[in-house]
């Protein structure tokens, strides 16, 4: 401990004489509309970034968070330009650079890890190749490791570094060799039995070519009892540099790719979305930038996924002294990772200051909605008022209804429920869904919850009657859904009404708003053309939206809008199921959290039951009842809510609860 | 791979039995008795017409008449012309000389379609992209015997740098012209879907990202934005390729280029159902290889396209 607080005391100092990285002062944005006027996406921000410090960037879609540190790589999209105030790199005014310039900056002195996974790599070039480029772009010499002055002042170990050679990359070719020596070496000293085994174990797994340095294989051999002289005469026999091959395997090791020179001759399709992020960390870091800009670089993951590639990334950023420009919407997670957190809000920087002091005593009335909205902070303030002893069900929006739980009658069942899907070029089939049993009662919300994958949208789509299990049964008040047809199954989807994840997608751009959620009651032939209109706007009430939205179309409404449409849509044909598929994912904090509010009156109200897909465990703790947890398609753990997250069972639950960021904050009670 | 490429090749096999049988029924059915035309302004005997008829199987039924055209062309012997000449001797002469056309036409759209394309897309709004959207436009809504006809007239017959036809046994600057005309209009259909490709493909977020390396403008642009737009242009040109081996009746026409449009079109009027039968199944084998082709060479652009 006292360690690591020598080592902020350092770093502290070392920030201080050297003053801020990255300064950004006054900056003004402006977009040029169609029609010649100007949009101010940023106003008049100010923040700064010191030498290895984490700094986080939190506001909703549209705040100008991207923009801004976009401005700072001169890559503004389209007719965005920076109008005024300054952007200064190591003192240096770069706002008015022309794209030229940038080039000489960019890669070498500021990386990007860019938001989506997916669309940011080439998917005609292999992986190696796209780490080449930037190796390539930015003449990195790739025998030896760039390490920047605040790592090499802060680099704790026992050995100094003396002189450039130190710092030479081990090679593929000299692997076998140098492993053999080592092995000689121990030999030497007398080391055998277990203790050999662990320690060549231990070098296999560390000393990878195109990563591990001369000075760090004569570290090691040092502290495996080798002799100081012994040790550096290996090490500089043994440790001669690696090729360009080596060190692009070697990034994608750093950045946690295993088995990474074969993935390096892969293409991007044949990544995961996490892969492809590691990736993009690699490249992001493979010229050694002092600065990282880190644009939303895991929300597009699964919770799990995101907290292995930040824990990862927070290490090599330490360990090379990176400083990061981390930009995010989630208040708890930049919490979590920043030392500093800056405020956006519509273009201007609201609030800024050191992380807790942000998240304990927000001062500006955005961040405090912010605070008060963000699920991961709200479930986390559960769990700290429960530990306090005190009742947490005034701070909850939703409170388990145990007694209806156990009461209530069972509105849906689903047994043994199990699907496979015929894998392509193969006979094998995969069970997307294995054997999965609940109940759902009525009035309650049963929360599904699990990783990309596991089967959870299927689950739903077979409740929903929109997909046939392989076997098993799924009953709609006692009746097995597998058996309505016509005039039964008309009636099955009037009483169970879905809402999914992208509102974008789930309303047709040619409907207005009005022939969107009059079109179930047309189809199900209830009313006059009058009473239906008269229906619609009962509903556009019910989700709090002005009549007046009647007459516009989806693409004239934002994500939150569209979203509640979805729900009146729903709602229309007073349905006693909604099954909401991830209904909030898309959504921003505040607007997901008046979501979910809605949600919760219109279940308080109408007695509603819903079945909620989500990967998001935070939001399972604001609104349901019972808590299923799948992965691989089975059920691996299944209670109601307070007993999941108080009391896990399994392990992969217990992950899942660890990864929701935030989740290690120490918040204190102060949050009123 | 090898499994996709013998289907595929299986697969022509009732394509190329289907377009026979369908072209032979629509010759079959022109109005006019191609032996009767033989005779012209002299009387007919009939005693003779009907030993042509004989020689040629043009009493026989017309399923029975296409089987012995199909037996014929499995052993390579297409028949003979009324005229008496072997039809494919015929079109030996002639597909040299569409070949040559063909290519030609293909490297100028090829060329200067990239070239017009590429610049357009990255240069959008400014007033050369607008020139040559104009251009491209100009060049797609005009039929190509209007150009043809302006082209003779300017550089043929006006200012006298190209010869205004091609005649037989043509060379290179007889027929630089035809090719010209005969690729402007695939040209322009390139320059707008190179120009589009290009200027959709400049804002995609990988592009943003070869930028945040650190790389050069040339070589994002080179590396990243053209070779992915080059894909849907390469694929076009593929089966463009094969259009313009079929010959070009109206060119071929324009510019006196005896080429096989110009040979299907003598042949048609008059009614010479196995030379017209025997250049389609050649074009038909020249079409279905270079769809083939394409398919192959998509594969190899695109990492992503796996045939099994």
């Amino acid at each position: 401990m006292s360690e690591q607080t020598n080592i902020d005391d350092k770093l502290d100092q070392l920030q201080r004489a050297e003053g801020p990285l990255l300064e950004v002062k006054d900056l003004q944005v402006d977009f040029t509309t169609d029609d010649g006027r100007a949009v101010h996406a940023v106003r008049d921000s100010s923040f700064s970034v010191y030498p290895g410090q984490w700094v986080a960037i939190v506001g909703e879609s549209g705040s100008g968070k991207s923009t801004s540190a976009m401005a700072c790589l001169g890559l503004l999209p389209g007719t965005g330009k920076v109008v005024g105030g300054s952007i200064k790199l190591n003192g240096t005014e770069i706002s008015h650079y022309a794209q030229k310039e940038f080039v000489n900056v960019r890669g070498s002195k500021m990386g990007l890890v860019p938001q989506d996974p997916m669309s940011n790599l080439n998917p005609v070039w292999r992986i190696g190749t796209q780490v080449k480029e930037a190796l390539v772009a930015n003449n990195m010499d790739v025998s030896h490791e760039k390490r920047s002055d605040l790592a090499k002042a802060l680099a704790n170990a026992d050995i100094e570094i003396k002189s450039e050679g130190d710092e030479t990359f081990l090679g593929s070719k000299e692997l076998p060799e140098l492993l053999e020596a080592a092995e000689q070496a121990l030999v030497g000293i007398g080391v055998e039995g277990d203790a050999f085994t662990r320690k060549m174990e231990y070098f296999r797994s560390e000393w990878v070519p195109g990563s591990e340095t001369r000075w760090r294989v004569a570290d090691d051999l040092i502290k495996a009892g080798v002799k100081d002289d012994d040790a550096w005469y290996i090490a500089k026999k043994y440790v001669t540099g690696s090729s360009m091959e080596d060190r692009i395997a070697g990034l994608l090791v750093e950045a946690g790719l295993p088995d990474a020179a074969t993935r390096a001759r892969q293409y991007p399709h044949e990544f995961s979305g996490g892969m492809r992020q590691r990736a993009l960390i690699a490249i992001g870091l493979a010229c050694r930038p002092e600065l990282l800009i880190a644009d939303e670089p895991t929300s597009a993951l699964d919770v799990t996924v995101q907290k292995k590639i930040l824990d990862h990334l927070q290490d090599l950023t330490d360990s090379l002294g990176t400083a990061v420009l981390f930009i995010t919407h989630d208040l708890g997670l930049a919490a979590e990772r920043a030392q500093h957190i800056v405020v956006m809000y519509k273009g201007q920087v609201v609030e800024s200051g050191p992380s807790l002091e942000v998240l304990q005593h927000p001062q500006h009335p955005y961040t405090k909605r912010l605070v008060a909205a963000a699920p991961s902070l709200a479930s986390q303030r559960i769990v700290s008022v429960e530990e306090h002893g005190q009742d947490a069900s005034s701070i909850m929006e939703h409170k388990v209804n145990e007694q209806s739980l156990e009461t209530a009658d069972t509105i849906i069942e689903v047994s043994h429920l199990t699907r496979e899907f015929k894998l392509p070029r193969t006979k094998d089939m995969f069970k997307a869904v294995d054997d999965v049993s609940f109940k759902v009662k009525r009035g309650t919300t049963l929360a599904i919850v699990g990783e990309s994958g596991s089967g959870k949208s299927t689950v739903a789509n077979m409740v929903l009657k929109l997909l046939e299990p392989t076997s098993g049964t799924v009953t709609y008040n006692g009746s097995d859904i597998a058996q309505f047809k016509g005039k039964s199954l008309l009636d099955f989807r009037r009483h169970v009404q879905p809402v999914f994840q992208n509102p974008y997608g789930s309303l047709d751009p040619m409907y207005s708003i009005f022939r969107s959620i009059e079109e179930p009651l047309r189809i199900h032939k209830i009313g006059d053309k009058k009473s239906r209109a008269a229906r619609v706007r009962e509903l556009l009430d019910l989700v709090e939206l002005p009549e007046s939205v009647m007459r516009r179309y989806p693409n004239e409404l934002s994500g939150g809008q569209r979203q509640r449409i979805a729900i009146a849509r729903a709602m229309a044909l007073n349905p006693d199921v909604i099954v909401c598929d991830e209904a909030v994912s898309a959504l921003d904090v505040l607007v997901q959290d008046q979501v979910l509010h809605l949600l919760n009156d219109l279940q308080a109200k109408n007695g509603l039951s819903y079945l909620f897909i989500t990967h998001d465990l935070a939001v399972v703790r604001q609104i349901a009842d019972d808590v299923v947890v799948m992965q691989h398609g089975k059920l691996v753990e299944h209670g109601t809510t307070d007993e999941v997250f108080l009391h896990p069972q399994q392990q992969y639950t217990r992950d899942l609860l660890d990864a929701i960021p935030g989740g290690k904050l120490e918040l204190g009670l102060n949050l009123d | 791979m090898g499994k996709y490429l013998l289907r595929r090749i299986l697969q022509m096999i009732p394509v190329v039995l289907g377009t026979t049988l369908l072209v032979y029924a629509l010759v079959f059915a022109l109005p006019g008795d191609p032996v009767k035309a033989m005779f012209g302004d002299k009387p007919v005997n009939e005693a003779v017409a009907a030993q042509i008829r004989a020689e040629y199987n043009l009493d026989k039924p017309f399923i029975v008449q296409y089987f012995l055209f199909l037996k014929n062309a499995l052993t390579l012997n297409f028949g003979e012309t009324f005229a008496g000449q072997p039809v494919i001797a015929e079109i030996g002469r002639a597909f040299p000389v569409t070949i040559k056309l063909a290519l030609m036409a293909f490297c100028f759209e090829a060329i200067f379609g990239c070239v017009f394309g590429v610049i357009s897309g990255l240069k959008k709004g400014k007033w050369y992209d607008s020139v040559i959207l104009i251009v491209s436009l100009l060049l797609i809504s005009v039929p190509t015997f209007v150009t043809g006809f302006v082209g003779q007239y300017f550089l043929g017959v006006k200012w006298r740098i190209l010869p205004v036809t091609a005649g037989a046994n043509p060379g290179f600057f007889d027929l630089l012209m035809p090719a010209m005309v005969l690729g402007s209009v695939s040209m322009a259909y390139i320059i707008r879907l190179a120009r589009s490709e290009v200027s959709s493909n400049i804002a995609l977020d990988y592009v943003r990202t070869a930028r945040a390396k650190g790389m050069s403008n040339t070589s994002v642009t080179f590396r990243h934005i053209l070779r992915n737009s080059m894909i849907p242009v390469v694929t076009y040109l593929g089966q463009d390729l094969g259009a313009l081996m079929g010959g070009a009746m109206i060119t071929e026409q324009i510019f006196n280029i005896h080429g096989i449009g110009f040979l299907t079109y003598q042949s048609i009027l008059k009614g010479e159902a196995n030379m017209v039968v025997s250049v389609v199944t050649l074009l038909t084998l020249v079409f279905v290889v270079c769809n083939l082709l394409v398919d192959m060479l998509y594969a190899a652009l695109d990492p992503r396209i796996r045939y099994a």
